[in-house]
């Protein structure tokens, strides 16, 4: 049925909410050091899955830099405490703005040009990945080719106290992520990308804006990759180019979109609940080469008995017990 | 009267290939216009230029008063000039009534959803394919398609629209049921411009007509006068035609 334009959005609105107050309470019942910084990882996944599905699954626009934006995040936190005094919440205002703008200036540039459209999108994501990493690796007030000690940086500061503090901040930020999410999908800004998704040419014909949606969609999701690079720099205590601005993390986010499902919001947080749970299960088993090998299985299995994804699937059934229901 | 919509010497190439050459066009409010010629003489590139999706080479696009010769498709939409696509272009994801709607909300009454479901509802109902409103597009038949075409490109509450062989592949009874339709949009005052390369099927609805040929204008005029013209008889219809018309 007219799945975009059930009329649900303030209660899928509500119901974030909701989530994230469930979250943060979730934050005093922690037995132990373990499970919060499972916890904290957890919603890392899923901010990355959700804020790169809103962007590249609603529009169809593959990007492989989603770790560009994460990664400037961690930078972008250790160099306002390595040059400054101001708390964490202003490192994190930067992280995020410093993933937003950068992906709304490639936007600008990237979107100007229907000869970008496509897979050379992706080719284009994929390139900007190495460019940043050879600035930051070269800059010496960045990086330096060395790595950042972040740990030290932190001091005594409220964030690095516990891993309940990074779960709070990672809670909070899955909060506004899944609400600029349904945003993302419900509204007409939804609609804008998904009609963009189908056929570029006839969204536009039918008066969509398409390199404006576009534009502030990608910005969208660099700004929020880039806002979960503050806590992770601080969780990390080390940080390098080849972990941050790892290509892991495009392909990781890509796999869990794509495992969850694409034509639903929530189809990232379900596909990124699966892959790291079944990681983190499979390496209490054995190694970790093992735990890659069954969650790459895992998702070749998905794409053949689901091809729209977890999230499909789950909708196809709703589907079929409606039909029944009407016709007993 | 001034014309609703005049293009001046627009040549379009691509690479070394000329597929405009310096084409007139021009449109009056409330007329439906014949655009013909045959496979290759650059009908459906001179409807891209007109609705934005190609740019042009050199040449200039007014439309009610205002140049819109680099303007994007978007905003060709809201000023009021809709278009089909030859081979229909449903989005498949959407359903029949969201496909049109999708053209009610961004077209330039900007409508909300409710609004524009609303719109979907009667535009569907105009164009006779009411009852699949609520169907995904993959279930309908290819006269369901051009006819969803059309709603789409209505539901954006164009003063011109631009159909591309709309008719192309149907059946006579399903012909013509679409020719009524289009004869009711001159009716409400939108300006039509109509592709078709066979001749007579347009000169049966136009008020004028324009023969392109190797992408130069070959002909204009009423039907009558086209179809008497010895240049389009020579060059397009071939001595069969004039056989058969005598």
């Amino acid at each position: 049925m007219n799945k975009l334009f059930d009329l649900s959005t303030r209660r899928q609105l509500l119901l974030v909410v909701a989530s994230t107050g469930a979250l943060l309470l979730l934050a005093f019942a922690f037995p132990n050091n373990y499970v919060a910084t499972f916890a904290f990882q957890l919603l890392t996944w899923i901010i990355l899955a959700m804020s790169w599905s809103l962007f590249s699954g609603n529009s169809g626009y593959a990007s492989f830099g989603h770790g560009v934006f994460f990664g400037l995040g961690t930078y972008a936190t250790a160099a306002v405490f390595r040059f400054t005094d101001l708390p964490f919440g202003v490192a994190l205002v930067i992280a995020g703005l410093t993933g937003g703008v950068l992906a709304l200036l490639v936007g600008l540039a990237v979107f100007s040009s229907a000869r970008f459209a496509g897979d050379l999108f992706g080719l284009i994501t994929l390139a900007l990945a190495f460019i940043v990493i050879t600035i930051v690796s070269n800059v010496p007030w960045l990086d330096g080719g060395s790595g950042v000690f972040v740990r030290e940086l932190v001091g005594d500061a409220w964030i690095g106290r516990s891993a309940t503090n990074l779960y709070i901040v990672g809670a909070l930020l899955a909060g506004l992520t899944a609400i600029v999410a349904v945003l993302a999908w419900k509204t007409r800004w939804g609609a804008a990308l998904q009609a963009i998704r189908e056929d570029e040419n006839v969204a536009e014909s039918l008066g969509v804006a398409t390199y404006r949606h576009k534009v502030l969609a990608f910005a969208a999701s660099g700004t929020l990759a880039g806002l979960i690079g503050a806590p992770q720099a601080v969780f990390l205590g080390y940080i390098e180019v080849h972990s941050v601005f790892a290509l892991n993390i495009p392909l990781f986010v890509l796999m869990m979109v794509i495992l969850g499902g694409i034509g639903h919001w929530w189809g990232a947080v379900i596909g990124a609940i699966v892959v790291v749970v079944l990681r983190e299960a499979l390496l209490g088993l054995g190694s970790a080469d093992i735990a890659q090998i069954v969650v790459g299985i895992a998702l070749i299995a998905v794409i053949i008995a689901m091809p729209h994804g977890i999230a499909g699937y789950i909708e196809k059934l709703r589907a079929r017990k409606r039909v029944q229901e009407v016709s007993p | 009267m001034s014309a609703l919509l005049e293009c001046s010497a627009i040549t379009k190439r691509f690479g070394g290939i000329v597929a405009l050459n310096g084409v007139d066009f021009s449109v009056r409010q409330g007329q439906i216009v014949g655009l013909v010629g045959p496979n290759g003489s650059g009908k459906t590139t001179l409807l891209s230029c007109i609705a934005g999706s190609l740019g042009v080479t050199a040449g200039s696009v007014t439309f009610a008063g205002h140049d819109i010769t680099r303007a994007k498709p978007h905003t060709r939409a809201h000023a009021g000039i809709s278009r089909t696509f030859q081979i229909p272009r449903p989005l498949n994801s959407f359903s029949v009534a969201e496909n049109v709607a999708i053209a009610a909300m961004f077209g330039r009454d900007a409508l909300s959803k409710p609004l524009a479901l609303e719109r979907a509802a009667t535009v569907l109902d105009r164009v006779g394919i009411s009852k699949h409103h609520a169907a995904q597009v993959s279930s309908l038949t290819l006269h369901e398609r051009k006819f969803l075409e059309i709603a789409r490109a209505l539901a954006l509450d164009p003063k011109l629209i631009l159909l591309d062989e709309v008719l192309g592949g149907l059946n006579p009874s399903e012909a013509a049921e679409g020719m009524e339709l289009i004869a009711s949009l001159r009716d409400d005052g939108v300006s039509v411009v109509y592709i078709e390369h066979n001749v007579k099927a347009v000169s049966a609805l136009a008020d004028y007509m324009y023969v392109l040929n190797r992408g130069q204008n070959l002909a204009e005029g009423t039907p009558q006068e086209v179809l008497a013209n010895e240049l389009v008889i020579n060059a397009y219809l071939g001595g069969g035609a004039r056989a058969q018309g005598e």
